[in-house]
């Protein structure tokens, strides 16, 4: 940097004046959006457990977090929400309350714990779950509580318990309880229905403390112990030995503890520091980012190492305590190096020596530092400058050398210093040199001699003995074991490489981004693949292997193995990175350092969580059930609405956080958003398969896949039996409706065919050439006999035709009118067989009734027809009344040539009278007699 | 044994000494139930002892178990008190402790009084905590009481040929008034 004016010198001077007294560790902290809410609650309690949502307690209820939106959870109504613990087991997340009610946490409900033994009726200060199944309930008046085999028992004053109020509650690897009390520390257990109390008193003033939190340290088998007067103790749980940690002139006010790392907030100045065990002086732990200095009244430090602090006055703040800021960093830096505690880092003015807790010393003034260099064999510094060759300090004697162009080094702007086959590799505006490492020139390679370019900006010797080389503006070369030059890409300027944890080497590519190179091609990875920017100021490989690329709104991680990236922006204070900047370095584990403007940051990038963001589901409805993972629902129709809420969290930058989904068989490819609640309205039936991811930017994870099945069944009038069911009722039904009706069609269609034949019958036998010659034979005897008779006979005859064709059409007619055709058809068979034959017709009394048209006539026909009719043989017929018929009755002579007969006429009759009334006729022969009997036919 | 010392000298002092205001003793009835697959069995007794004090809260309350009637045979209270229970040895059944709830008045309606005692039943002591229904009515505290009684915690042992006949928990209900003064 050039210093342009004198102002920028003078702030610049009382800046490293007065920031003398703010040295020391700072971290970044984040104001979050619910701080307002939270202020406005009176927060009692924070608790996160791994990945998943922040709680928090407050005296109005919960408040579920997730990095940009929040929920608020509360008791049924009439009943104090005013919360004072949390904590998850694993099964259950217990909610202790002041009133001494607990609840368990499920969804967005709090569910009251059914116990028979009751509430507690005091505030619960600690709930905690030991390996041995015992939960254990500290409250404040009622002393310890235990819950175990389905039984609260209770452990007070009356057990030998020294106070019944309990501050706080911490359980060992045991599964032996300490609580903090007016008197010390106690520790409790429940073995075999016995309990056991054992105050931690050893010839320490820890019995005369109010000790009011506790934290146990895994480490080192410890408790942690904040008493009242400000002071840490440190309790052995082995031996019980204590020692205070704390330094007496500090007054803390608050304790957290994270894998052997104690957190301790001092009242006096509300500033952080950092207690380590191990008898390191305390450090200072500064609050940056803020406007305002908080006031802290709660802290935790989660797993994900994010130390979480409410304030009264900031509400909500979290810092990534991974990002150790220093605040006596030299502007625009532009490299680093760490070696043992030193670290040295050089920008345009020099060289110089950092402090956590002092302002840089410089070293080598008035340098353009751009590179520097470990040679360990003789702990030397290998500077590499912009115009002044390479400076050498040597460590331990602080003696410096010089190298430029005219001692041979191949140019005096030298970017990049490596050690690659044992030797030193330098390169510049003019080629790549190799030095050894007494300082002789071995060899050097220019455009000439196979390189892509003169001008490298950096090398890179990887773990698979390659040395790379980036240039400007002319793609890749690397070195193999042999010294043979390979060349990848043509026109990219590399500015730095890393070597995965698979042994891909990935490159930094101005203006491009960031790649890795497979096949001896350069495969780009870029903002398509989910790489937050394109302009990234270098790459780098932390200590599992995973990529680091650095840009100036933060850093991506990519997951080597899936290439998931995860950003870490804006929560860890590096969001206005210089873009162009090249100052990082890889210490031993687990330290890296950055510069950042005028600070460094000592990064310490422990990964004990996953890649992508935990994806919560906070409910999954389809219609009124709810759905399950992993099980397949089987739904109504009706339940076709399909809602799903959800959370991914990723508090490091929640705003990086997205989803896709897919609904099979809707769905064909995944849909992207970033929204947090899917609908899916009036699905028809059938079956689904919902999936849904979260990740950064456009990567996800697929093994962390959350699934939901369900089938739609089909209405039941949709379904396939009913439908089978109406099919049969339907066709059971027409069939009988056809089958009737052709059964009445046929009955009908028979009685007109029967109608019909007798019709032609009779007709046919009124033609008859018979009865038709005889007629005639008798007319032909009457006109010469008696004309005037034969006169009536004719008349009678065309009567007797007439009344034939008159009635011939009706089913049935009046006995009267029958009769009075039948008194023609008499009179004929009187005209003609004489006195041979004889009618006797006895009808009187006879009630109105009908009959088939000629039935009579015919039955009479018949009798002439079949019988003799002579004097000797008279044919007597009689046609009376007898019960319900008419019967005609007459003597048997049968003919012995008997007229050719169709035998239809009788028969037809029967089954007409069969049809019409169901009665049938009765036909009855003897030797002597033949009589037929017609049934009534009611009018 | 100090307990029944405790038990006792609550009770010598309820008997000897004139009541004095903190003490409110009780008299009521007891009954158990125990509901197994194959038979239930309830006896009750009315002879159930019981003194509080207001003051310490501490109480006791104790019933002599030779006054429960109602077995449904002659043998069956021969077993209760012989196989199971061994009254010869333990007469009487206590529960003592101290309350964890004050015993406040509260305008005639029901408070819920939570105790944390000791039940002496043959001859083995259990712990438990036990809620209670609590009322006053024309000035005498009336209190009413509602659990159940693991035989595992006592030690007493079922044969498995009556396993079917006696349950693992027995309920017992309390009702207990106030003695006038």
């Amino acid at each position: 940097m050039q210093i342009k004016s004198r102002n920028d010198i003078i702030i610049i001077i009382i800046i490293l004046l007065y920031s003398s007294f703010i040295y020391g560790q700072e971290y970044f902290f984040n104001s979050h959006p619910i701080s307002n809410e939270i202020a406005r609650k009176n927060p009692t309690c924070m608790y996160r457990k791994g990945q998943g949502y922040l709680y928090i307690g407050t005296r109005e209820g919960l408040i579920i977090y997730d990095g940009l939106n929040f929920e608020n959870v509360t008791r049924a109504k009439n009943t104090s929400s005013w919360i004072t613990h949390l904590y998850d087991d694993g099964k259950h997340f217990w909610v202790g309350f002041h009133d001494g009610a607990i609840c368990t946490l499920k969804g967005k409900e709090l569910i009251p714990w059914e116990i028979e033994e009751g509430w507690p009726g005091a505030p619960i200060t600690s709930i905690i779950k030991g390996t041995d199944e015992v939960l254990w309930i500290s409250t404040y008046g009622e002393g310890l509580y235990g819950y175990y085999n389905e039984r609260l028992f209770n452990i007070n004053t009356d057990d030998g318990l020294k106070s019944n109020d309990i501050y706080d509650m911490v359980i060992d690897e045991e599964s032996h309880v300490y609580i903090a009390t007016d008197f010390g520390v106690f520790m409790c257990s429940f073995e075999d229905q016995k309990k056991i109390i054992q105050p931690l008193h050893g010839d320490n003033s820890l019995n005369r403390e109010v000790i009011y939190q506790m934290r146990y340290n895994s480490v080192r088998n410890s408790i942690l112990c904040l008493a009242h007067s400000g002071i840490v103790y440190e309790i052995n749980v082995t031996d019980y030995e204590t020692r205070v940690i704390s330094e007496p002139n500090l007054n803390i006010d608050l304790i957290e503890n994270r894998s052997g790392q104690l957190w301790a907030l001092s009242s006096d100045s509300q500033e952080i520091c950092m207690i380590s065990a191990d008898s390191v002086p305390i450090q200072k732990a500064n609050i940056a980012g803020l406007e305002e200095k908080p006031e802290i009244t709660h802290m935790m430090y989660d797993n994900e190492n994010i130390l979480w602090l409410i304030c009264k006055n900031n509400g909500l703040i979290s810092a990534d305590g991974r990002f150790k800021l220093f605040s006596n960093g030299i502007p625009d830096a532009q490299a680093i190096i760490r070696i043992e505690d030193i670290i040295f880092c050089g920008n345009d003015q020099g060289l110089f020596r950092l402090y956590p807790d002092q302002k840089p010393e410089v070293l080598i003034n008035k340098i353009n530092v751009l590179t520097l260099f470990h040679e360990k064999s003789r702990n030397e510094l290998w500077i590499g400058t912009f115009g002044h060759g390479i400076f050498i300090y040597n460590i331990n004697s602080g003696r410096v050398s010089h190298y430029d162009e005219g001692d041979g080094l191949i140019n005096n702007n030298v970017f990049s210093i490596v050690q690659f086959l044992d030797d030193i590799w330098i390169s510049g505006l003019a080629g790549i040199q190799r030095w050894t490492t007494d300082k002789n020139i071995v060899s050097f390679w220019n455009k000439a001699t196979g390189l892509s370019s003169d001008y490298n900006y950096v090398l890179f010797p990887d773990n698979q003995g390659r040395l790379w080389v980036g240039s400007d503006g002319a793609g890749i070369n690397y070195f193999d074991k042999d010294l043979q030059i390979f060349k990848i890409g043509k026109d990219e300027t590399i500015t730095s490489f890393a070597e995965d944890g698979a042994g891909n080497i990935w490159y930094c590519a101005v203006d491009t981004g960031t790649g890795y190179i497979k096949n001896h091609k350069m495969i780009p990875f870029d903002t398509r693949k989910g790489l937050t920017e394109s302009h990234i100021s270098g790459v780098m490989s932390d200590f599992e292997g995973q990529i680091l690329v650095f840009h100036h709104t933060g850093i991506d991680q990519i997951n080597y193995q899936s290439h998931m990236v995860k950003v870490l922006g804006d929560h860890i204070g590096v969001r206005k990175w210089n873009q162009n900047i090249n100052a990082f370095h890889k210490y031993l584990p687990p330290f890296i350092y950055l510069t950042h403007h005028d600070d460094w940051i000592e990064f310490t990038p422990q990964e004990n969580n996953a890649f992508s963001p935990l994806l919560v589901i906070k409910n999954a409805f389809c219609g009124n059930s709810q759905l399950e993972d992993s099980s397949l629902h089987n739904l109504k129709h009706y339940d076709n609405d399909f809602v799903i809420e959800y959370s991914g969290i990723h508090f490091a930058n929640p705003n990086h956080v997205q989803y896709r989904y897919k609904l099979i068989p809707l769905d064909n490819d995944w849909r992207y958003t970033k929204d947090k609640k899917l609908y899916y309205k009036n699905l028809s039936p059938g079956t689904y398969h919902f999936s849904i991811q979260s990740g950064h930017n456009i990567t996800f994870d697929p093994s962390k896949t959350v699934q939901y099945s369900f089938t739609i069944r089909k209405p039941f009038w949709n379904t396939i039996p009913f439908f089978i069911l109406v099919l049969t009722v339907l066709s059971i039904s027409i069939y009988y409706y056809v089958h009737s009706k052709s059964r009445k069609d046929k009955y009908i269609k028979q009685i007109q065919t029967d109608q019909i034949k007798n019709q032609l019958d009779i007709l046919k036998s009124q033609i008859n050439p018979h009865f038709l010659f005889n007629s005639f034979n008798t007319l032909i005897s009457t006109i010469e006999r008696d004309p005037h008779k034969a006169v009536i006979f004719v008349e009678k005859l065309s009567d007797f035709y007439r009344n034939i064709l008159l009635y011939r059409d009706q089913d049935t007619i009046d006995l009267e009118e029958e009769m009075n055709i039948l008194q023609d058809y008499i009179f004929l068979l009187h005209q003609r067989f004489k006195d041979n034959i004889s009618i006797v017709i006895d009808l009187k009394d006879v009630p109105k009734t009908k009959v088939i048209p000629m039935t009579l006539q015919l039955l009479l026909e018949n009798a002439v027809k079949h019988n003799i009719i002579s004097t000797r043989y008279p044919l007597k017929i009689r046609i009376y009344v007898e019960g319900h018929y008419i019967v005609m009755n007459n003597r048997l002579h049968l003919k012995k040539n008997k007229e050719k007969s169709t035998q239809f006429g009788l028969h037809s009759l029967k089954k007409r009278y069969e049809n019409l009334c169901r009665r049938t006729i009765i036909v009855e022969e003897t030797d002597d007699y033949f009589t037929v009997k017609i049934p009534f036919i009611e009018a | 044994m100090n307990t029944i010392f405790l038990i006792w000298s609550i009770f010598y002092s309820l008997w000897i000494q004139p009541v004095s205001g903190s003490r409110i003793s009780f008299k009521g009835e007891v009954r158990f139930t125990s509901d197994a697959p194959l038979e239930v069995i309830s006896a009750s007794s009315d002879k159930l002892l019981g003194v509080i004090d207001h003051s310490t809260g501490d109480f006791a309350f104790s019933v002599k178990l030779k006054s429960f009637q109602g077995f449904n045979s002659a043998l069956q209270a021969e077993h209760f008190h012989e196989n199971y229970m061994r009254t010869a040895l333990y007469p009487n059944l206590t529960y003592s402790g101290k309350l964890l709830d004050k015993m406040e008045e509260n305008s005639s309606s029901i408070i819920e009084v939570r105790t944390k005692g000791k039940f002496y039943i043959n001859g083995v002591w259990s712990e438990r905590i036990l809620k209670h229904k609590a009322r006053k009515e024309k000035n005498r505290w009336i209190i009413e009481s509602d659990f159940k009684i693991k035989l595992d915690d006592h030690q007493i042992t079922i044969p498995k040929i009556v396993h079917k006949k006696i349950a693992e928990e027995i309920h017992i209900q309390i009702y207990a008034n106030q003695v006038k003064e």
